[in-house]
C-alpha cells in the first residue's frame, strides 16, 4: 500500500512541475523555472522508491501490467531527461518532457493497480531484462522526439521573425539537432538489445526465436524507422526538417509498439497492458 | 527629515536643457561636496547627498530636514553646480519627495526610466553614483540604505523578469538570431560582404560574441584588408565571394551595390558545397543584395533590414509587458526600505533606544544575581528596583530632549548620533527585502 501512497505522491509531484515547466518557460515566471527541475528530481526519487517497494513486496519486476508499464514509462523518461548531461543545459525543454510524463502516469494512475501473480510465461529472469531495456530505448526516443518537436518550433521561429516569442528560448537548432542524433543512437542501440533480448526470451518460452507476434513486427518496424534516420541524415544529408519528421514518426511508430499492438491484438502474448 | 529628489532626464528635458545641466565626471566631487560638506555638519544644502549623472539624466538625491527648503536650495544649488541660470531649466525640473523620490530611484535602476527600456548599464550607473557619493563624504546612512534598495531592485528586475532579456538593436538582434540557429559560435566563420560601416559594426559583434573566422570580401580590396586586420580576420578579392560562401556559415552583406550580389543559384551551389549545413545571411543593404528567393532554400535563414526592424519592435514590446512586475518588484523594496526609514524617526528611535538599554539592564542583572548566590526575596526586589532606577535615571534626561527636538531641524543629527552611539542601527531594509522575497 505504501508504494501506491509514494506514486500518488509523486503524480502530485509530476503535475507540479509540469506546471512550474510551463509557467516558467512559457509565462516567463523566474522563480517557477527554478522550481520545475528539483520538483521533477523529487518525482523521480519518490517515484522510484515506489517502484522499488512493489518489487520487494510483488517478489518480480514491477513490468507486468498496464499499471506498471506506463507508471515506468514516466519513470524512466524522467530519468533519462535528468541524467543526459546536455539536457541540463537546456532545461526549457522539460516542458515538453514533463507533459508527455504526466501524460503517462496519469494513464498509469487509472489502471487496476492490485498486485497479481505473475502469469507463468513471464516468470522468468527475461523479464526485468527484456523489458527494462525496451522501456530505455523508448525514454530515448521520447528524448529524441522532444528535440525534434522542439527543433520544428524553432524553426518555425526563425521563419516569422519578430513573432513565436516563446520557442525563440528554445536551443539552437545546432544544439537540437545534435540532441536528436544522439538520443535517437543511443535509442538505437537499446532497442537492438530489445529485440535481442526478445528473441532469447522467446526462444525459451516458447522454443521460436522469431513468433512473429504484433509488438515484435510493430518493434522491428520502428527499428528500422530510427535506422532509415540515421542512414538518411548521414548519407543523403537530411539534416532538417525532414529528419525532424521522422523521428515525430519513429515516435508514433514506438506508441503502436507500445500500445497499440495490444489493443488490436489482445490475443497476443505481450497483451498484458490493459489485462485480458 | 525628508528624501528629496530634484533633476531631469530625457523623459521630461530637450536635449537643449539637458546639455546645460551636463556634469562632467571631474565635477561631480566638488559638487558632492557642495552638496553636503562634512557630511551633514556643516551649513551645505543637505544632510546626505548623491548625484547621478549620465548622458540622459541628472539627478540629485538629497536628505534634507525642510521639504519646502530644500526643493528650494536644490534648485539653487544646480544653478551652481552646472552654472546654468535656473530660469532655463526650472520649467524642467522635476522634483520628488520620501516615498517618490526612493520609487524613482528604484525605478531608474530598474531600467524603466530609460531611453531603451530594461537597459542595464544604468544599473552600473547608479552603483557608481553611490560608491562616489561614499567617497566624497556625501552618503549617510540613509542614502546609503536607498541606494541599496534601488540596486537590489534592479538585481531582482533582471533576474527575475525579461524586461533586459532580448536584445534592443539591430546588430544585437543578428547575434541572437545566430545563437538561435548555431550552438557555438566559436566553430563558425562568418563573412562580410561589404566594407562600409555597417559591416565594420557587424564585425566587432561577431567578434566580440566570439565567432570562429572571420572573411571579408569588397570591390575595394584596400578596404576588405583594413578591416580584415583590424579584427583579425582574412580579406579575400571579389571574384572569390561564391568560394568564401562555402566556407561560411553566417553571410553579413551590406554593399552598395544597385542589384543583387548574391544569386539563387550561386547560393544554392554553396548549399551543395556545404552538404546543407544550416547558413545564416543578413542583408543589410538597401537596396537588397541578396535575392529574396534565396531564403525560400533548404536551412538557409534569410533576413533583411525589414525583418531585423520586426524583430527589434518585437524585442521592445516584450519588454513593455514586463513593466508591471518590474513595478511590483520596486514597490515591494519601496515598502521594505519606507518601514526602515519610519524606524528612523524620533519616537521608533526613543523606543529602540529603551528597548536595547533594557536588554543590557536585564542581561547584567541577571548576571549579578547570579554571582550573589542565597539572596533574601527583598534584596532581590531592591537589586532590581535600583537597576530599573538607574536605566530610567540615565535614559530618563535623553528621552526628553528626543522629544523636545522631534519636530525641530536637528532630530535628524540627534537620532542618527543615538543610533550610532549605542550601536542600535536597525535592520537594513535590503536585508529584509532578501528574506521576505527569497
Amino acid at each position: 500500500m505504501v508504494d501506491v501512497l509514494l506514486f500518488l505522491l509523486a503524480v502530485l509531484l509530476y503535475a507540479l512541475s509540469t506546471i512550474a515547466h510551463v509557467a516558467g518557460w512559457i509565462g516567463g515566471s523566474r522563480r517557477c523555472e527554478r522550481l520545475a527541475r528539483p520538483t521533477l528530481l523529487a518525482a523521480v526519487v519518490l517515484h522510484g522508491t515506489a517502484i522499488l517497494l512493489r518489487w520487494i513486496e510483488a517478489g518480480y519486476a514491477p513490468l507486468s501490467n498496464g499499471f506498471e508499464a506506463f507508471s515506468f514509462y514516466a519513470w524512466g523518461l524522467s530519468l533519462a531527461y535528468l541524467l543526459v548531461p546536455s539536457l541540463r543545459r537546456h532545461a526549457v525543454l522539460g516542458v515538453f518532457v514533463t507533459p508527455l510524463a504526466l501524460l503517462s502516469i496519469l494513464v498509469a494512475s487509472v489502471l487496476p493497480k492490485r498486485i497479481e501473480p505473475l502469469v507463468p510465461v513471464l516468470q522468468s529472469h527475461w523479464l526485468p531484462i527484456h523489458v527494462g531495456i525496451s522501456f530505455a530505448a523508448y525514454a530515448m526516443f521520447s528524448l529524441a522526439f522532444v528535440a525534434a518537436v522542439a527543433y520544428l518550433l524553432q524553426l518555425r521561429a526563425l521563419r516569422r521573425p519578430g513573432r513565436w516569442f516563446w520557442a525563440r528560448q528554445l536551443p539552437s537548432l545546432e544544439a537540437l539537432e545534435t540532441l536528436q542524433r544522439r538520443t535517437a543512437l543511443v535509442g538505437l542501440v537499446l532497442m537492438t538489445g530489445a529485440l535481442i533480448s526478445g528473441s532469447l526470451w522467446a526462444e525459451k518460452a516458447w522454443g521460436i526465436v522469431w513468433p512473429w507476434e504484433p509488438q515484435q513486427v510493430a518493434s522491428l518496424v520502428t527499428w528500422f524507422i530510427y535506422a532509415l534516420y540515421f542512414f538518411i541524415s548521414h548519407n543523403i544529408g537530411w539534416q532538417d526538417r525532414r529528419g525532424a519528421w521522422l523521428l515525430v514518426g519513429g515516435f508514433v511508430s514506438v506508441i503502436l509498439t507500445f500500445v497499440g499492438a495490444d489493443l488490436l491484438m489482445l490475443d497476443s502474448r505481450h497483451s498484458f497492458l490493459f489485462g485480458s | 527629515m525628508h528624501i528629496l529628489q530634484v533633476g531631469l532626464s530625457q523623459q521630461t528635458a530637450p536635449v537643449e536643457v539637458r546639455e546645460q545641466l551636463a556634469l562632467a565626471e571631474e565635477a561631480i566631487p566638488d559638487a558632492l561636496r557642495r552638496l553636503c560638506p562634512n557630511n551633514g555638519c556643516g551649513p551645505g544644502y543637505a544632510l546626505e547627498g548623491a548625484i547621478l549623472s549620465t548622458c540622459n539624466r541628472l539627478e540629485a538625491y538629497a536628505v534634507v530636514e525642510c521639504a519646502d527648503e530644500g526643493q528650494r536650495d536644490l534648485g539653487d544649488y544646480l544653478t551652481r553646480v552646472t552654472g546654468a541660470p535656473q530660469a532655463t531649466f526650472g520649467a524642467y525640473l522635476q522634483v520628488r519627495m520620501g516615498e517618490a523620490a526612493v520609487a524613482h530611484l528604484c525605478e531608474v535602476a530598474c531600467g524603466l526610466d530609460s531611453l531603451v527600456l530594461g537597459e542595464s548599464q544604468i544599473q552600473g550607473q547608479v552603483a557608481s553614483a553611490h560608491q562616489m557619493a561614499m567617497a566624497h563624504g556625501a552618503a549617510g546612512p540613509i542614502i546609503n540604505a536607498l541606494f541599496r534598495t534601488a540596486l537590489q531592485a534592479g538585481k531582482r528586475a533582471r533576474t527575475e523578469t525579461a524586461i533586459n532579456r532580448h536584445a534592443t538593436s539591430i546588430s544585437h538582434v543578428a547575434v541572437e538570431l545566430a545563437l538561435q540557429i548555431f550552438d557555438n559560435l566559436a566553430t563558425k566563420s562568418a563573412l562580410l560582404v561589404g566594407a562600409g560601416e555597417m559591416a565594420e559594426l557587424a564585425a566587432k559583434n561577431l567578434v566580440d560574441n566570439g565567432v570562429g573566422k572571420l572573411l571579408v570580401v569588397n570591390r575595394s580590396a584596400g578596404r576588405a584588408a583594413g578591416l580584415a586586420k583590424r579584427y583579425g580576420g582574412e580579406a579575400l578579392g571579389w571574384h572569390r565571394l561564391t568560394q568564401a560562401l562555402w566556407k561560411s556559415d553566417i553571410v553579413i552583406s551590406s554593399t552598395a551595390a544597385p542589384h543583387p550580389v548574391l544569386r539563387r543559384e550561386a547560393v544554392a551551389t554553396a548549399m551543395r558545397m556545404r552538404r546543407s549545413r544550416p547558413l545564416f545571411i543578413i542583408d543589410i543593404a538597401v537596396p537588397r543584395d541578396v535575392e529574396p528567393d534565396v531564403g525560400r532554400l533548404n536551412n538557409v535563414f534569410l533576413y533583411d533590414i525589414d525583418d531585423l526592424q520586426e524583430v527589434l519592435a518585437a524585442n521592445l514590446e516584450q519588454r513593455q509587458r514586463e513593466v508591471p512586475r518590474v513595478r511590483a518588484i520596486v514597490q515591494q523594496e519601496v515598502d521594505g526600505f519606507m518601514a526602515w526609514l519610519q524606524a528612523r524617526d524620533v519616537v521608533p528611535t526613543i523606543v529602540d533606544l529603551r528597548r536595547h538599554v533594557d536588554g543590557i539592564r536585564e542581561e547584567e542583572l541577571a548576571w549579578a544575581l547570579n554571582k550573589l548566590s542565597g539572596l533574601s526575596d527583598r534584596e532581590r526586589r531592591v537589586l532590581m528596583a535600583f537597576s530599573q532606577r538607574l536605566v530610567n535615571k540615565i535614559l530618563h534626561q535623553p528621552t526628553v530632549r528626543l522629544k523636545q527636538r522631534a519636530t525641530g531641524r536637528e532630530a535628524y543629527h540627534y537620532t542618527e548620533a543615538i543610533r550610532d552611539l549605542f550601536g542600535i542601527d536597525g535592520r537594513d531594509p535590503c536585508s529584509e527585502g532578501r528574506d521576505s522575497h527569497g
